[in-house]
């Protein structure tokens, strides 16, 4: 058994790669959903947390202002400044936006013009503080009016939330990776899923290879295999069984024929030596060599006979198309086989018009053969009718006779190359039972039909079927 | 007459050679195709048998170079190829006939003298005459010792065609085709029943027997001893 060889042409399909490549695709858009999804959350869930730190910061910030202890104000500004993370700034104004105080370092990190005009504590927006980005860090900003013993005060908060978004950062950063390892994952199972969804393709690549002509008899079984193979395996076991179906005719084809070409090579092989062995007179000769030429004889027949065959199946025939006149054609094998009848009548039912386009040498075989089978097969006294019948566009040709039938099993075989039936081998000796192969023949390379049906005791009826002429 | 046989395989020259020999033809062989030119320039034959595939330059071109320089000898050309188109080659090269393998001997001869007598100036005009039969195409009559025989038109063409190829064997299947246009394919048995029914009317009535039947080939017309 040879390997398979790698296909020449145009680079095919991967049904594997595209699977996969669906598999991985699919799996990634899920995974970024999902992944956006929760990053999206984190950071909603975070900046929540964000605003409430702030809120509480600005809270605690009115209670210590409106304590109106400076020191616990000095303390809160101070060490909310010290604070390694969520560190606290705070600035005090006066309504005309002078400084009375600020957390150190402030007017760096977020000078005056950062906030907004402030707004009075009841309008604070629930919702979010605005961020600023200033010097690679994060704050979020609020300007609010407050009262400070009293007195209407400009305060400015600013929380530093960098730590969030470092962390953020951080998470970034896991979840990208945490997509590329998911998408080689992804790749790598749905490579494993596909070649295990396709191995009983592979499986059925390697049974066929297996099969050669002398196992055809094995068979796929659908029932063996997923169901998705069912489709597959029982049009290949169908392939399977035409294949051996061929093979097996073949087979008997090549008996059939070394049959009848080693049978007259046998009697002539045969009568020539025993002639040579003594001495004979001459009549002995002569029949001896009249004997033989019969054999010649017969022997060319087959061989012509499968030559046409051989040449019709490959289509080297060329039909010298014409129209035939087949009532004529008709009459003239009559006369030809009349003599040959002994009292099996001919009745002959044909429109003198009557034609058909096709080659007449051709058609004089066909027809011929019917009429010879007819006579043959048919009792003294019996009736042979040829008839020849227009309809829509085909004229049918047919030939019956009064004889013996022909058991319905053989009627599928009867246009088989050397298909005989036994009691037809009794009655006529001479056939090779290429006969109705080749009327078969005819009609294929006419782009006709022939037909046949028999009532076993009561006769035979076989039908050529012509395209009509014009 | 003189025939130049063409051909390579030696069996087939032994049965022509001693066949066309005993119908009265003095026959050279050649086994190649420059033979056969050289002795068709140097001698003069009456007809050329020519094998298709002999060794060396074929049938075809023996032929093609035999009409080119002018060598109008008839030609019939022998071959185990039966196209169509080869058939047509033949033809149009200028062959006179063309016969397939495996052919009858008798086959060979009668087509020889129809070549033959193609040349010659048509003999006889409407009137055959073998020994004391008759058959005047003109009149459509048939007449043995002087009684007028009934024959049905086929019995009538039968007869016309043997008589015209008198002394010729005419094997079955040439029979068949030239009366019923019916190849080899068909029973060409049905022959003798034809020929039964012919004698019945032109030899069982008279002593003398003109039809004769050459076995396993065909049949002759002829006056014989």
């Amino acid at each position: 058994m040879s390997e398979p060889q790698p296909l020449k042409g145009k680079p095919s399909v991967s049904i594997k790669n595209e699977l996969t490549t669906h598999y991985v695709f699919s799996f990634f858009l899920i995974l970024v959903c999902t992944i956006g999804l929760i990053y999206w959350a984190l950071v909603a869930a975070i900046k929540q947390q964000g605003v409430k730190h702030m809120k509480d910061e600005i809270m605690v910030l009115q209670t210590i202002l409106n304590s109106g202890d400076p020191r616990a104000l000095q303390r809160k500004i101070k060490t909310s400044q010290e604070k390694e993370f969520a560190k606290l700034y705070v600035r005090i104004l006066d309504r005309d936006n002078r400084v009375i105080v600020q957390t150190p370092e402030m007017d760096q990190l977020l000078p005056l013009p950062f906030f907004h005009e402030p707004v009075p504590l009841e309008k604070l927006n629930a919702e979010g503080f605005r961020q600023y980005q200033a010097n690679g860090k994060a704050f979020l900003v609020e300007s609010l009016w407050l009262h400070v013993l009293g007195a209407p005060r400009i305060v400015h908060i600013g929380l530093d939330v960098s730590s969030i978004e470092q962390i953020l950062g951080v998470f970034k950063g896991w979840l990208v990776l945490v997509m590329l390892v998911g998408l080689l994952a992804s790749g790598i199972v749905g490579r494993y899923i596909t070649n295990r969804g396709l191995r009983p393709i592979d499986q059925i690549a390697a049974k066929s290879r297996q099969i050669t002509a002398s196992n055809l008899g094995e068979r796929f079984e659908p029932h063996n295999w997923p169901v998705e193979m069912h489709e597959l395996t029982m049009a290949l076991d169908d392939m399977l069984d035409r294949l051996q179906h061929s093979f097996e005719r073949l087979r008997s084809y090549a008996a059939n024929l070394a049959h009848e070409l080693r049978t007259p090579i046998a009697n002539l092989m045969g009568e020539a030596e025993v002639v040579l062995t003594q001495r004979r007179d001459r009549d002995e000769y002569e029949r001896v060599i009249e004997s033989s030429l019969e054999e010649y004889q017969r022997l060319s027949r087959t061989i012509d006979s499968l030559l046409f065959l051989a040449k019709a199946d490959s289509l080297e025939v060329r039909l010298k198309l014409e129209i035939v006149r087949v009532k004529e054609e008709i009459h003239n094998l009559e006369d030809y086989y009349e003599v040959s009848a002994q009292g099996r009548a001919f009745l002959i039912l044909c429109d003198p018009d009557m034609t058909v386009r096709a080659d007449v040498t051709l058609f004089r075989r066909a027809l011929s053969n019917l009429i010879m089978n007819a006579i043959k097969y048919s009792p003294e006294g019996g009736m042979i009718t040829v008839q020849a019948e227009r309809s829509e566009g085909y004229v049918e040709v047919s030939v019956a006779d009064q004889g013996i039938g022909i058991a319905p099993e053989h009627l599928e075989h009867l246009f088989d190359r050397f298909y005989r039936v036994q009691e037809a081998k009794k009655l006529d000796t001479r056939g090779a039972g290429l006969g109705l192969a080749i009327v078969k023949s005819i009609m294929e390379l006419h782009g006709g039909a022939v037909a046949i049906s028999s009532d076993p005791g009561r006769g035979t009826k076989v039908t050529l079927t012509f395209p009509a002429a014009g | 007459m003189n025939v130049l046989l063409v051909e390579d395989e030696y069996k087939t020259v032994d049965f022509i050679k001693k066949g066309l020999h005993e119908n009265g033809f003095r026959v050279d062989v050649a086994h190649y195709g420059t033979d056969a030119l050289k002795l068709a320039f140097s001698h003069e034959y009456d007809i050329i048998v020519l094998d298709v595939m002999i060794p060396g330059i074929d049938g075809w071109e023996v032929m093609h170079r035999l009409r080119e320089k002018g060598n109008m000898t008839p030609v019939i050309f022998l071959t185990a190829l039966d196209g169509l188109e080869d058939r047509l080659h033949g033809l149009k090269l200028g062959a006179d006939d063309y016969i397939v393998k495996p052919f009858a001997f008798s086959e060979l001869v009668a087509r020889i003298h129809t070549v033959l007598r193609r040349g010659q100036a048509k003999t006889g005009g409407e009137l055959y005459r073998v020994g004391d039969l008759e058959l005047d195409l003109a009149a459509h009559r048939v007449v043995r010792q002087g009684v007028r025989i009934d024959l049905t038109p086929k019995e009538y063409t039968l007869l016309a065609l043997l008589m015209r190829y008198q002394g010729d064997v005419l094997t079955r299947t040439r029979i068949a085709e030239r009366i019923w246009n019916l190849d080899d394919f068909h029973d060409t048995n049905v022959v003798d029943v034809h020929m039964r029914r012919l004698r019945a009317k032109i030899d069982d009535p008279f002593e003398k027997k003109l039809i004769h039947t050459v076995r396993g080939v065909g049949y002759v017309l002829e006056e014989r001893g």
